[in-house]
């Protein structure tokens, strides 16, 4: 039973090193402190921290493993054991007195906590470690250790407490005095080998009789039992001749090596008392009756001690961190602290309940990673916003050429009374950080942009020119476009190049009571001639959606100049524009969830009548228009193909745009007629008015912001 | 005067005192690490740690700066030190926490590195977490009405913590408790095993606790 005495004999004593466990509620109280208490100070402060024997470990029957440990007779630890734990929490900076009501021992320690990532990788580690070990020498000394035994664990803790991170870093130490000549160990057994049943269950009571937190202690023994007594007994326990038996609390779960605590137990003995040779008990026994857990140790102390008073042996017992070199570590309290990533994770989940509940297949992240460029800041721009951030878009770019007026913001919700004065701030940059201060984790830009308009000559050729690229770079960089200006023109060439481009485009429009919503037809290619303008009884029969200008026979000019106050400006009933932008953002996601995209067929007009009705995919239909009546508190469904002689979207256009670019777009602001005629429109227009066709050309537009 | 019964399926909060007073006893003498955290004029509620192995390092642990600047001389090597390969383990921390709103008790839930307390994300959890969390596919877990998980404050501790929402804990619990033989004084017990499943394979409470 006892054959690995020859293999193990008088082998180097090792201890099981300590491992630091810090719990989030020490950073919290940490941060606490260094604001309320400490400020600048960088004073040392006293703390604690907990050590217990270790919890159970399912796999742990310390007969067979330590006898399997001796045998492999390796200098390195058996794997899958659980590390010896030091703990810190909250309660490491109350009182030492009154902490400590659990069965747990206490070890003091000392708090350097510095202001600087630079202090702190500055601070002299060795010189702090070499004060700590004095004390500990010091108290071994003076006979403090010995009515305190705590004070032979006392550790060191240096930190930086990075505040506007929530980040904690941190480097332990745990000094470990060094003896003269190394410890060593004879053999080590499981205590069950060596006593009794009725001893051990003695051994408990007794150390449970103590207040069942003594860290460490004498034993005297007896054939029925094994007592435990404490340190300043030395004498009445201790008799000349008889071996020297004593135990530790120890938190370590390794077979055949003590824990860290016994470094500076062992040399207290050596030091004050002579001991040349000890049995240690390392006890490890829980309060629950089950198997005994501890190991005995017999340990020689060879070389001479050093005289009382001597100057302090060296220490070591700088933490190794998690790659098992010296350095100290880093705590990331963030996602617990930092309010931006606490939204997050809120906003995060909230959304993933509606996929929990009630929709499955719902393509969160598609959404999320959607990029959306918003053209215009206006009512329609804010409300847009605000729908894409609750349905997690985290991209979102605005654009605008004017500033913030005093009427604004009690319609367009981004917008504050301060962000008016002075003049007013530039709109798309004001939205951009209205939309942050609802939800900073947002990547909101605002772009001051003039968007080149078909009639209205801009300052110089060349800056129209430049607007144009400027704005094909925003389209190419995003992937949805919103059309929310609050004229008719300006909505052109974004329609012109994101159908060069391909993009997805959601266009709204408010009139006084009513809205349009629609989506823009991904052009597949040229348009069939058709007779576009018959009513359309079946998709089927449509390959291609309209934009904005399918239905027109003129081309978009300058709507505005001539326009009194009211009908430049939005004279719409206020609840309308909120209407109309959720719509659009809700055909946005809906766009999304479908597997056919932007090419999603559109609804035949009769599927809008019967709400109840099963859709095709699960947000519902995918209409290509809807047009709102706030009279009738209704919605219509209409769907309308791509016309070929469209002035945005039809392949004449594109190919010119495609070929001349900002050339065509700086020949079109200078002279809307030019779309006219390349798209055949005028041709046709004449010849009708030839046939004496009656035109219903309207004056201005339905709909207008 | 109107007598007032208990919904079906939910828990008084003397009930809840009663039973998780005798949760804890029954913990204790199977050894196991729940507890009451009592404080004054908050209500008590009951707790257990859990430790993880983690198959995987927490990435965050080191300091980042580079070599040379944190040095400290080379420790003496005096060859005491045993070289153990400790375990990255996790620490899971779990309350039940009374509901006077929902009428039954609420899991709140917290998981952080065990060294650095760093928090682990609900991911990190869930991978950490042998065989994962089950992975229920989505359709199922719709249908079946799995409970949801959101960040919210602890309502005694005041800092974050994920929950399991109650909106459906009273309509599982009426058809747990109706399909259980002997289910009286056991609601807390019944509920700890329905809302631990989502830490399979880790249990929060086992059959010796039903004995």
């Amino acid at each position: 039973m006892e054959s690995q005495d020859d293999t193990a004999t008088n082998s180097l004593l090792q201890f099981d090193p300590l491992e630091s466990a810090v719990d989030p509620t020490f950073w919290h109280a940490l941060s606490k402190k260094k604001i309320e208490v400490y400020r600048l100070s960088d004073a040392q402060q006293d703390i604690s921290a907990q050590y217990q024997v270790p919890a159970p470990h399912p796999t742990r029957n310390a007969a067979a493993a330590t006898a399997a440990a001796a045998t492999e007779a390796s200098a390195r630890a058996p794997k899958n054991v659980p590390a010896a734990r030091l703990s810190f929490s909250a309660r490491s900076f109350d009182d030492v007195s009154v902490a400590a009501a659990t069965a747990s021992c206490t070890s003091p320690g000392v708090l350097r906590n510095t202001n600087t990532i630079e202090e702190f990788k500055q601070l002299d580690k060795t010189n702090a470690l070499k004060e700590v070990a004095e004390r500990i020498w010091a108290d071994m000394n003076s006979g403090a250790a010995i009515s305190n035994p705590s004070l032979l664990t006392r550790f060191l803790l240096v930190t930086f407490a990075d505040l506007k991170k929530y980040r904690f870093y941190y480097w332990f130490a745990f000094p470990a005095l060094l003896p003269e000549e190394p410890i060593r160990l004879s053999r080590a057994v499981p205590m069950a080998d060596v006593y009794s049943g009725a001893q051990i269950s003695a051994l408990r009571e007794s150390w449970a009789a103590k207040g069942g937190a003594l860290p460490f202690f004498l034993l005297s023994e007896t054939n029925e039992a094994l007592g435990v007594h404490e340190l300043r007994e030395w004498h009445n326990v201790m008799q000349d001749g008889k071996p020297v038996t004593v135990g530790f609390v120890d938190p370590s779960s390794q077979p055949a090596n003590p824990g860290w605590p016994l470094r500076n137990f062992l040399i207290l003995l050596r030091v004050r008392w002579g001991v040349t040779a000890a049995r240690v008990i390392c006890f490890r026994e829980s309060t629950l009756p089950r198997d005994p857990c501890s190991i005995i140790c017999d340990v020689v102390l060879p070389g001479a001690a050093s005289p009382r008073g001597a100057a302090c042996p060296k220490a070591v017992g700088w933490e190794k961190n998690s790659s098992g070199k010296l350095g100290p570590r880093m705590a990331d309290l963030g996602p617990l602290m930092d309010p931006a990533q606490l939204a997050d994770t809120a906003v995060d989940l909230n959304l993933k309940l509606m996929r929990w509940r009630i929709m499955p297949s719902l393509q969160l992240e598609t959404i999320t990673a959607t990029r959306c460029l918003l053209l215009g800041s206006g009512t329609l721009g804010c409300y847009v916003a605000r729908a894409l951030l609750a349905w997690g878009v985290r991209n979102i770019t605005f654009v605008d050429n004017g500033r913030v007026s005093f009427s604004n913001p009690v319609r367009q919700p981004l917008f504050r009374f301060e962000d008016c004065l002075d003049g007013g701030k530039p709109k798309a940059a004001a939205a951009a950080s209205g939309l942050k201060g609802v939800f900073p984790g947002v990547n909101a830009v605002g772009v001051d942009l003039n968007i080149p308009m078909p009639g209205h000559a801009a300052a110089t050729p060349d800056r129209t020119c430049a607007d144009a690229d400027r704005l094909r770079e925003l389209i190419e960089a995003h992937d949805a476009v919103f059309l929310l200006t609050d004229s008719r023109e300006s909505r052109w060439l974004p329609t012109v190049i994101a159908a060069s481009l391909g993009k997805i485009v959601i266009n709204s429009a408010l009139g006084f009571d009513t809205f349009l919503v629609m989506r823009h037809g991904i052009v597949t290619g040229a348009h069939e001639p058709s007779a576009s303008l018959a009513p359309v009884t079946s998709t089927a029969d449509i390959t291609s959606l309209g934009c904005y200008y399918c239905n027109d026979v003129v081309a978009p000019a300058d709507s505005l100049s001539d326009r009194t106050l009211d009908q430049q400006c939005t004279v719409t009933r206020p609840g309308l524009s909120a209407i109309a932008s959720a719509t659009a953002v809700e055909l946005l996601v809906s766009i999304l969830n479908h597997p056919l995209r932007a090419r999603a067929p559109a609804p035949l007009p009769s599927a809008s009548n019967n709400p109840s009705a099963p859709t095709p995919s699960p947000l519902g239909l995918v209409p290509h228009q809807i047009r709102g009546f706030l009279t009738h508190f209704s919605n219509l469904l209409i769907t309308g193909p791509a016309y070929d002689r469209c002035t945005a979207c039809s392949a004449v256009v594109l190919r010119m745009y495609r070929e001349e670019g900002a050339a065509f777009v700086r020949r079109v602001v200078e002279d809307p007629g030019v779309l006219e005629e390349v798209t055949g429109l005028r041709a046709m227009r004449e010849e009708a008015d030839a046939q004496d066709v009656d035109w219903d050309v309207e004056e201005g537009d339905d709909f207008e912001i | 005067m109107v007598e007032q019964t208990a919904a079906v399926g939910t828990l008084s909060q003397q009930q809840f005192t009663c039973e998780a007073a005798s949760l804890v006893e029954k913990a204790k003498a199977l050894g196991e690490p729940w507890t009451l955290v009592e404080a004054a004029d908050q209500p008590a509620y009951l707790k257990r740690l859990v430790s993880v192995r983690s198959a995987v390092r927490p990435a965050t642990d080191e300091l980042p700066v580079s070599d040379g600047v944190v040095d400290v001389e080379e420790e003496p090597n005096d060859g005491a030190t045993l070289h153990s390969d400790p375990l990255s383990e996790i620490t899971l921390e779990v309350h039940a926490i009374y509901s006077k709103t929902w009428q039954c008790p609420v899991l709140y839930f917290s998981a952080w590195s065990a060294n650095t307390g760093t928090p682990v994300s609900l991911d990190g959890l869930k991978n950490a977490v042998r065989d994962g969390l089950p992975d229920l596919d989505l359709t199922a877990r719709t249908a079946y009405h799995m409970p949801f998980i959101a960040q919210q404050d602890h309502p005694v501790l005041g800092t974050p913590f994920y929950s399991i929402h109650p909106c459906e804990t009273a309509m599982l619990m009426a058809e747990m408790l109706s399909n259980t033989d002997a289910a009286d004084g056991r609601y807390l017990l019944l509920w700890l095993s329905l809302v631990g499943t989502i830490f399979h394979p880790i249990a929060l409470v086992h059959s010796s606790y039903f004995n």
